[in-house]
């Protein structure tokens, strides 16, 4: 009898013991614990909800910490070091203020610089500056401490890491009076506008500068100044007491005490964080799992962030089978677009021909590939491959893009195409494909985050050889060389068309950045250049 | 004693040497480049502005030979992402990742020897199955995994307790504690589960020997029997698998890292290997190699005290 009893219990716990051990391979979150940290990374679109301030109504509550979910690391605090706008972006731009900003269409306006006028041969910029601002070090914003952001930025000394795209032609700046500039161009450049509303138009405190101390004390004139900065783990930041900009209550901004960014690469890790409590927010969900999760949960609200990722197949031109053009045509008319979207982004995204949002001033619907799996063997019959032909295509490890593929490779099978995969992690994938240019095909993701027509357009160039596409580097400048809106569209136009009608990348579908934060965070409003702006942000509870 | 001590201290050197020269190569070896670490959208001009800064154009003899010249001179560098000392950031996350693994390594002693022993004696009974097969799972579970299970349950389902963050023992012991208890009884558990079971079967052992049959036959009370005859001896094996086990520990401590988002070494050297920050993973994981050596060579000191036998043959 005691036998029998002992050998139930075991039986019990045999049973437990198995139960466990499935419901942990049926995890959804096994794989994602380890997902790497990356600006470009899985985001799909839902039907989200706007907040705008209009909202908020009177009785605006002061006080409060704000704590929120960043997906990517923070490269540095320094603007100079920093290369993408959307991921340290998300922590400078609380900090820092730029000269210039631009509105939801992506016109320019006043910031840091109240008023700017581009002299009639678009060869000089003057910027009339705001009187009112000062650093958080307490040095004053005026026309000198302007003037030696941007000698600084051009100097070799400073290195900025985007001058050789975006400060090439920033001649010299001169000093008109107090608070007026001049910015003197050694050819026109209309894109400089733009880069005056990103990292190249951040003011930092000179005397940080000249200290060397920007990347660990750094001092702007935006609503949040540092307080702790854990690299790789946290960066809190606390009210500007002097910031310069009133709330709706007539006091100055920003209405929080605090704002905490933790780093949390996991999505996984994020959306329990989220549900928990332990955060208010989350910058982006990296899954469609955490987007459905919270997209009607009660208590939480979901945001669309006015960025998207483009997914696309790009083609290795020194591939001597890649390098007929009938080859690249085939695998573009192969591809089922809206299959895509509908089976990899799970209905949470669009077709577009190119990098452009279609609420984007430069949107073409300029597109000569639609789904015709006939065409395609037609062209490849063309080009000698009548019964086929095989290529490799080469991935980074990570979710959408492993779904992507091998939806690429069914569809590429129904023509005759053989695709072999192979998945590897992101720098090893950079390695590959922009720098060496070789391989054959690579499927990856150009964000498009609505900065300058022309810079987006620029990034397009990255994983092509130029050297076998020298057309583009020729039209590429003209998109930039003049301020007129119409005479840019043209150029922009014939830089979508040269670059399709040459099938240089296929560009597969475009998805939408998701964020969500508790219902109790009032009042998140984005930046053009898809980062949250917490300065007017309050806590209901 | 003395002696052997200073003969383990030195022979850490070469293996430390070795360590540095196969980390150096398999980070040379890996694709990619550190400039594209910096974002997606860098200009090919500021990549190779940026690796003639950094030495990166520089063969990786040279490389090497800079490194270990900072290293011996203290200097760890800096971060070639951030630009920042590599120092400060060993400052701020050695001593959580230290204490995830202590704690956890404690919580797992503490359950795994006495059930261990409970289960050597009550062979064959009720409280051995049970051990055993509490063993056997805790062996299965993936850390990570059970990490996320006590989320759920803990800070979700029940709101006992945060789901991530870190406060400075220094800061408040009780906050620190609230937050550390779920990574180190997700890391600690699968080390309990092997020291259980490397227990149970040193303990069954040690019990079938004659000298235990003979002090059971003199009249000795099965309490001093198991304490004062049969630990000493059953102890061997389970240090042994104590310090085998630490090194996984720290492995471990890279993905519990990661679900409790605490700023310790291992979240630190998995970024950073994904960034290609060289300088950082160098100096990292010969840190993590650095304690795993001593704890290894403490030990072997720790075998010659507990049976002086091994100590007497190893001076021979």
């Amino acid at each position: 009898m005691k036998m029998a009893n002992m050998k139930r219990a075991l039986a019990i716990l045999l049973v437990f013991a198995s139960l466990f051990s499935l419901a942990a391979c049926g995890s959804g979150t096994n794989e994602e614990v380890l997902a790497t940290d990356d600006d470009a990374s899985a985001s799909v679109e839902s039907p989200a909800t706007e907040v705008s301030a209009a909202e908020t109504g009177n009785g605006i509550k002061r006080g409060g910490v704000l704590t929120v979910a960043k997906m990517t690391n923070i490269t540095s605090l320094d603007p100079t070091k920093s290369s993408s706008i959307d991921n340290d972006g998300f922590v400078l731009a609380q900090i820092f203020e730029t000269l210039l900003r631009q509105d939801e269409e992506g016109n320019i306006i006043d910031g840091l610089a109240e008023s700017y006028e581009v002299a009639e041969d678009g060869l000089s910029i003057t910027f009339k500056l705001r009187e009112d601002v000062v650093f958080h070090d307490g040095e004053k914003f005026n026309a000198e401490a302007a003037k030696f952001n941007l000698d600084w930025y051009i100097s070799e000394e400073c290195g900025h890491i985007n001058y050789s795209s975006e400060l090439t032609y920033v001649d010299s700046i001169d000093l008109i009076d107090e608070y007026t500039i001049r910015m003197n161009m050694s050819a026109v450049d209309a894109s400089i506008l733009a880069s005056m509303t990103g990292l190249c138009g951040y003011m930092i405190s000179p005397k940080t500068i000249k200290e060397g101390t920007i990347a660990t004390n750094p001092a702007g004139t935006g609503a949040f100044k540092v307080k702790e900065y854990v690299e790789g783990d946290h960066v809190t930041l606390e009210a500007f007491e002097n910031y310069y900009r009133m709330g709706e209550d007539g006091k100055p901004l920003p209405y929080l005490d605090e704002v905490v960014i933790k780093i949390m690469t996991d999505d996984a890790v994020r959306s329990a964080n989220l549900e928990s409590g332990d955060i208010d927010g989350v910058d982006y969900h990296g899954s469609t799992n955490s987007i459905l999760k919270f997209e009607n949960k009660e208590g939480f609200q979901s945001h669309t962030v006015p960025s998207v990722n483009n997914y696309f197949v790009s083609f290795n031109l020194n591939n001597e089978v890649l390098a007929d053009i009938r080859v690249r045509q085939a695998m573009a008319y192969a591809v089922d677009r809206q299959e895509f979207i509908d089976v990899v982004l799970e209905g949470y995204g669009t077709t577009v021909p190119f990098v452009v949002r279609k609420d984007q001033w430069y949107y073409s619907d300029y597109n000569p590939y639609t789904y015709d799996p006939e065409k395609a063997k037609e062209l490849l019959a063309e080009a000698g491959y009548a019964d086929g032909l095989t290529v490799k295509m080469y991935y980074i490890s990570r979710e959408p893009d492993a779904t992507a593929v091998q939806l690429i490779q069914a569809q590429f099978a129904e023509v005759g195409i053989t695709m072999e995969l192979e998945g590897m992690d992101r720098l090893a994938w950079i390695d590959l494909v922009r720098t060496q240019k070789s391989g054959e095909l690579g499927f990856g993701v150009l964000a498009n985050f609505g900065y300058d027509a022309s810079r987006q357009f620029n990034s397009t160039t990255y994983y092509v050889d130029t050297t076998k596409a020298t057309r583009l580097t020729e039209l590429l400048p003209k998109t930039r060389a003049s301020f007129d809106r119409d005479e840019r569209l043209k150029s922009l136009h014939e830089y979508q068309k040269e670059y399709l009608d040459n099938c240089y990348h296929l560009f597969v579908g475009q998805n939408q950045r998701i964020t969500s934060y508790k219902d109790t965070v009032q009042n998140v409003n984005y930046h053009w250049y898809a980062v949250a702006k917490y300065d007017e942000v309050w806590l209901s509870e | 004693m003395a002696k052997k001590i200073v003969r383990k201290v030195l022979l850490m050197l070469p293996v430390l040497f070795l360590v540095s020269i196969i980390l150096f190569t398999l980070m040379e070896v890996l694709p990619g480049d550190a400039a594209y670490g910096l974002g997606s959208d860098v200009s090919d001009e500021y990549i190779q502005q940026f690796r003639e800064e950094h030495g990166l154009d520089k063969p990786a003899y040279v490389r090497y030979l800079d490194w270990v010249t900072n290293m011996l001179k203290g200097d760890f560098g800096v971060s070639l992402i951030s630009g920042l000392p590599i120092i400060d950031r060993i400052k701020v996350r050695f001593p959580v990742t230290l204490e995830l693994t202590l704690l956890s390594m404690i919580v797992a002693v503490v359950i795994a020897i006495p059930a261990g022993i409970l289960s050597a004696v009550k062979r064959n009974t009720l409280p051995d199955y049970l051990t055993s097969v509490l063993a056997m799972v805790g062996v299965t579970i993936p850390p990570f995994w059970l990490g996320m299970l006590m989320v759920l349950l803990f800070s979700i389902t029940l709101g006992w307790l945060p789901a991530s963050g870190y406060v400075e023992l220094t800061e408040s012991v009780s906050e620190n504690l609230t937050r550390m208890i779920m990574p180190a009884l997700a890391l600690g558990t699968q080390f309990a589960a092997t020291v259980t079971r490397q227990t149970r079967s040193a303990f069954l052992e040690t019990l079938d020997q004659d000298y235990i049959v003979t002090a059971k036959a003199k009249g000795l009370p099965q309490r001093v029997v198991i304490w004062k005859h049969a630990l000493r001896n059953a102890l061997i094996p389970i240090v042994t698998t104590i310090g085998m086990q630490t090194g996984r520990l720290f492995g471990g401590a890279v993905v519990i890292e990661t679900v409790f988002t605490l700023p310790g070494i291992g979240r630190e050297i998995v970024n950073s290997i994904l960034l290609r920050d060289y300088p950082v993973v160098m100096a990292l994981i010969m840190i993590v190699a650095f304690i795993v050596i001593v704890i290894n060579t403490l030990i072997d000191i720790i075998h010659g005290l507990i049976d002086p036998r091994i100590s007497q043959s190893q001076q021979r």
